[in-house]
């Protein structure tokens, strides 16, 4: 082709492909999720605007009323951190999904780096609870407090079993390459090689991202959204309406390529010679992680909100065991395959 | 997870997952597209509430019986008390017609009506004399009614909105003096 080389640099299209899939995954899910419960409960959900789109067009109205609406910071809260950790949470939550490739030959990191991938995503995803915690203590109110104590405990219930759940995959397919792990799941996706660590996964990550039945921290009904309490205009876009979505988004991303497969059954050639090939598996993987998301969103419109000590009690009696489990089942894999 | 067994609990999930997909799949929906729509209400409607002054006796019984004393009685210029209804407090319960010795009060379907201002919801005896103006937002408003039939509910669409029944005459009995 007559493009000039940088336009098909894999480093550019990774990019691109991952930053305005990613934004519009995210818009759709939020849609998704309004619609789910909507039907759940006999509603309509969003309707009026652009009623042939199904008001689709709802969350770009809802984007331009936050970004419009008058920024509030508090006279009580710590200025510095109100202003600086919304966006701080947004760039680590949304960081590991640019660590992993998206296709054999579409990546943003090359090899060295791009091995320790999803290993790198994961710490970095642990550390979006820092940011929540510090919200709730810049935003200091009651409410804000509450909640910053409660992510704080929840993140010992979640942390050990997600990370359990990527070590026993891990451990299974012998390596932490994202490449080679998907190439490992042509045919046998890793979520039936060991469905307790699946299931370790699936519950653990409702816990980090506040999706029901663990929306504990962040809670409308209990303490008035937790630590984004006090946040309005662009912050609350960034916060409880973007960051915790985006936070699911590269959770999601990484599941779907330990736990589904990645791209699997999509064996693309190289890039610059196959570049519908790498964008269809990339798209593939994608469709896997939006899935995977709406199965997240979907709970809330079916589950009650457990509260902080039963969720507490919950992890560390049944999804520690689980993830105990899972580790033999792995440890056996280890040894058999 | 307190006090229940593990198969029980996961049952019950799996149960409820299961009951989710169904509803997303094959929704049900209970929601009527206003002003697209209305609901078929049959006549049983209680709305608006006016006022002939003309065969009002100032017997204030509708002041008393009404459950919000919603009802003030305005002294007019002829030396009488007329009832006027505070529709910020009115709950459409009809008792003031059911008690009106003399028919001077009388039941109209109007009630899509909406106010601005709080002060525009109470009305004056004068006031009641002519009826509210709904607007129109569309034309033609179909009525629905929503029906349980093999386990479902079904939205059924039963004809158009008429117009709105014209209101009673004014009595010719002459005005009462004092």
């Amino acid at each position: 082709m007559g493009l000039p080389s940088w336009l098909l640099s894999p480093r550019l299209w990774d990019f691109l492909v991952d930053g305005v899939v990613s934004t519009l995954i995210i818009l759709t899910i939020v849609w998704a999720e309004r619609k789910i419960a909507a039907r759940v409960q006999m509603r309509v959900g969003p309707f009026h605007v652009s009623p042939r789109l199904g008001g689709y067009l709802q969350l770009v109205a809802d984007a331009i009323r936050f970004v419009m609406q008058e920024v509030i910071i508090t006279a009580d809260s710590y200025r510095v951190l109100f202003v600086a950790l919304p966006p701080l949470f947004v760039a680590l939550a949304l960081t590991p999904s640019f660590l992993v490739p998206l296709s054999p030959h579409l990546a943003l990191l090359s090899r060295p780096a791009l091995h320790y991938g999803i290993l790198m995503g994961i710490a970095i995803l642990f550390y979006t609870f820092i940011m929540v915690v510090g919200i709730g203590w810049a935003v200091n109110n009651r409410f804000a407090y509450i909640g910053a104590a409660r992510e704080a405990l929840i993140i010992t219930a979640y942390e050990i079993p997600v990370a359990t759940a990527f070590a026993d995959m891990f451990m299974i397919y012998k390596t932490i390459d994202p490449i080679e792990i998907v190439a490992k799941q042509m045919y046998i996706v890793g979520a039936i090689y060991n469905p307790a660590a699946f299931i370790v996964y699936i519950i653990g990550v409702a816990m980090a991202t506040s999706r029901f039945p663990f929306e504990i921290a962040d809670y409308e009904g209990d303490v008035a959204t937790g630590p984004y309490s006090d946040f309005s205009s662009i912050f609350l876009a960034l916060t409880y309406a973007g960051g915790i979505y985006i936070a699911l988004f590269s959770y999601s991303l990484l599941g779907a390529l330990v736990f589904l497969g990645g791209w699997a059954p999509i064996t693309p050639g190289p890039w610059p010679a196959d570049i519908w090939g790498n964008l269809a598996a990339a798209a593939f993987l994608l469709f896997k992680t939006f899935v995977l998301m709406l199965f997240f969103v979907f709970l809330r419109s079916v589950m009650p909100v457990a509260r902080l000590d039963h969720a507490l009690s919950f992890s560390w009696r049944w999804v520690l065991t689980l993830g105990v489990i899972a580790t033999a089942i792995a440890a056996t894999e280890y040894f058999v395959l | 997870m307190a006090g229940q067994k593990l198969g029980e609990a996961i049952k019950a999930v799996l149960d409820v997952i299961g009951l989710g997909l169904k509803y997303t799949i094959k929704p049900e929906r209970l929601t009527i597209y206003y002003p697209y729509e209305a609901p078929d209400y049959m006549g049983r409607i209680r709305g608006w509430i006016g006022l002939w002054t003309e065969r009002c006796t100032s017997c204030m019984i509708c002041a008393r019986i009404c459950p919000t004393n919603a009802i003030k009685m305005y002294l007019e210029k002829n030396g009488r008390r007329y009832p006027g209804i505070d529709y910020g407090r009115c709950i459409m319960c009809h008792y003031c017609i059911d008690a009106c010795p003399t028919y001077a009060l009388y039941p109209t379907e109007i009630r899509d009506f909406a106010f601005y201002k709080h002060e525009d919801m109470i009305y004056t005896p004068d006031m009641m004399r002519k009826p509210p103006q709904v607007p129109k937002l569309v034309p033609e408003v179909v009525k629905v009614v929503h029906e349980y039939r093999n386990g479902k509910v079904v939205k059924l669409r039963v004809g158009k909105l008429e117009e709105p029944k014209p209101l009673p005459p004014a009595p010719s009995v002459p005005v009462v003096e004092s």
